[in-house]
């Protein structure tokens, strides 16, 4: 398993991952979020030993990745879709990978069916869309059936289908054991498979926690109360340590207390309640939270004396 | 390391383009072997019959010549393709120790670069000899030719190695083109300075050994090593050269 102590990663201009302490947990998968120039990309390649680091270790195994005896049997990755020979047609480009890692070729053929590709195995890339690029990168990584699957944005350029299809395929991945660690700006579709998620701003962790505890902590989760006594209830439930704002004359916004504590307490106070709804963030809420502030590259509006565009 | 050799050979042949160089780049050398053979009228200014049997067989051989400057030309492109459009990234992750990469990749290239030499100077050996037999002269001795052609099949894998470790260095097809052919014309460099410094300098270079060992450079001329030394003298080259390589490679974030 992936292990990261300490990692520092520091260039002439800017420090690009500071001092970080990762453990990529088998069985689920991570999301790896951070807005641009956080770093993720920086860490991935550390961990593959595209890049070294300044200071700290990774490890994979207890090994440096370089130093592993069969490496596409430990991790496989995609982090560049461009980085094929365009030259080569799909079956070669993952011949040569098969060829590296001694694998069988009949592995090729099955990955080419597994990405849906086969129709075109013997076509020159160089006539492929990003998106079929993306597949080819997302087989290459599968090549050693290996098991930590690491991939760098891979939903940009798949279609619908293809989304969804990577998004079963992750989570199968999962219920082999294998861990995923998947970066995306797509937070949406993060949500939708992680079970973890990291998230890395300006070169710095700033979470590393189940989506369950993740949620919990946020400020932007919270139980929407409706009661017919709404002040004396708001009283009892702060003081059994929850926090209660007031928003509407008969709306209460709960946060530190979950819906089945306040459903108890009303109930044992003889208070009526008209609605107990449970509000989640949702990844983009959390994330927004979590980076506030601590983004290198943002953008303005155009025209700053129009609050909207349209 | 037979196994990234293997995959090192796939990326070379898998390619239409590198299928179609590679034979046209020895069929090419071997004509322009017999075109150097027949035009000494325009480029030495004596006919082909007052030729020496082995000038006669000399000039046909700089078709290995040619065949070398087009293996450097293809080994740079295809290092440097890596670099410049990621695709070592991909590679790298199974390969990842960069020291094997670069053996993997110096060893495919070497042996292509020696298998295409030893073709190209046989047949334009044999080539010499069919001149030769077809003008009534005699053909030149075996022992001869053969020292000959030895030390001309050196030629190619050792600038080719050089070419692969430039471009490793330099991450970069026209340095790894430009410096192979720097240290090719080094003896020509050489000439601009005061003797002294020639007689110290020229014989460790790689021309002077490749001549030593073809037999071109003989006792007692500027270039002549010994047969050993030579042979030591591209082997250093060689290392050193690698050694570079290998510590830039390792070096460098890719």
């Amino acid at each position: 398993m992936i292990q990261i102590m300490n990692l520092t990663k520091k260039y002439a201009d800017k420090t690009a991952v500071n001092n970080i302490n990762l453990y990529v947990h088998p069985g689920v998968v991570t999301g790896f979020l951070g807005p641009n120039g956080a770093g993720k990309t920086t860490t991935m390649r550390i961990i593959l030993g595209l890049a070294a680091p300044t200071s700290g270790r990774v490890t994979v195994d207890g090994k440096p990745y370089a130093s592993l005896e069969q490496p596409l049997i430990k991790i496989g990755a995609m982090l560049d879709a461009s980085a094929i020979d365009v030259r080569l047609t799909p079956r070669q480009h993952l011949t040569i990978l098969a060829t590296v890692a001694g694998i069988n070729k009949g592995r090729v053929d099955e990955l080419l069916a597994f990405v849906g590709l086969q129709k075109v195995a013997n076509k020159k890339m160089s006539e492929f869309s990003f998106g079929m690029r993306q597949r080819i990168g997302i087989a290459g990584a599968l090549i050693g059936d290996p098991e930590t699957v690491m991939m760098d944005e891979p939903f940009n350029g798949l279609d619908v289908q293809g989304i969804h299809w990577l998004r079963t395929l992750l989570k199968d991945l999962t219920k082999q054991g294998k861990a995923v660690l998947v970066s995306s700006h797509l937070l949406s579709e993060v949500q939708e498979i992680a079970d973890r998620i990291i998230v890395l701003a300006r070169g710095e962790l700033i979470a590393d926690m189940s989506m369950d505890e993740m949620q919990a902590r946020s400020s932007s989760s919270y139980v929407q109360v409706q009661s017919d006594n709404i002040s004396e209830l708001r009283k009892i439930l702060i003081a059994n340590g929850a926090q209660a704002n007031l928003v509407e004359p008969e709306v209460l916004r709960i946060r530190k207390m979950n819906a089945r504590r306040i459903g108890d307490i009303a109930f044992a106070n003889g208070f009526r309640i008209y609605e107990l709804v449970n509000h989640q963030p949702s990844l983009e809420q959390l994330f927004s939270e979590l980076v506030e502030g601590k983004t290198d590259f943002e953008g303005t509006n155009l025209n700053p004396n129009k609050k909207e565009l349209i | 390391m037979i196994q990234a050799i293997r995959a090192e050979w796939r990326k070379v042949w898998f390619p239409k383009s590198s299928r179609l160089y590679l034979p046209i780049a020895v069929i090419s050398s071997i004509l322009t072997g017999l075109v150097f053979s027949f035009t000494t009228q325009i480029t030495q200014n004596r006919a082909l019959s007052e030729l020496k049997p082995m000038e006669v067989i000399s000039a046909n051989m700089l078709g290995v010549d040619v065949s070398t400057i087009l293996l450097m030309l293809f080994v740079a492109v295809q290092i440097g393709k890596e670099f410049q459009g990621k695709t070592i990234q991909t590679y790298l992750t199974a390969t990842p120790a960069r020291s094997r990469y670069f053996a993997a990749k110096a060893l495919t290239f070497c042996l292509l670069s020696l298998a295409v030499g030893i073709i190209v100077a046989l047949v334009t050996l044999f080539n010499g000899q069919l001149i030769l037999s077809a003008t009534h002269r005699q053909a030149v001795s075996a022992s001869e030719v053969w020292q000959f052609a030895a030390g001309c099949i050196a030629m190619p894998p050792f600038y080719v190695l050089l070419t692969v470790c430039a471009t490793f260095s330099s991450r970069n097809t026209a340095t790894g083109i430009v410096a192979p052919f720097v240290v090719m014309f080094l003896p020509a460099i050489a000439e601009l300075f005061p003797k002294t410094l020639q007689n110290t300098f020229i014989p460790t270079l790689p021309a002077s050994a490749i001549h030593t060992l073809s037999g071109m450079a003989q006792k007692g001329s500027i270039e002549y090593t010994g047969i050993l030394a030579a042979f030591i003298i591209l082997v250093l080259w060689v290392l050193l050269s690698s050694a570079l390589a290998i510590w830039n490679f390792r070096k460098k974030d890719i």
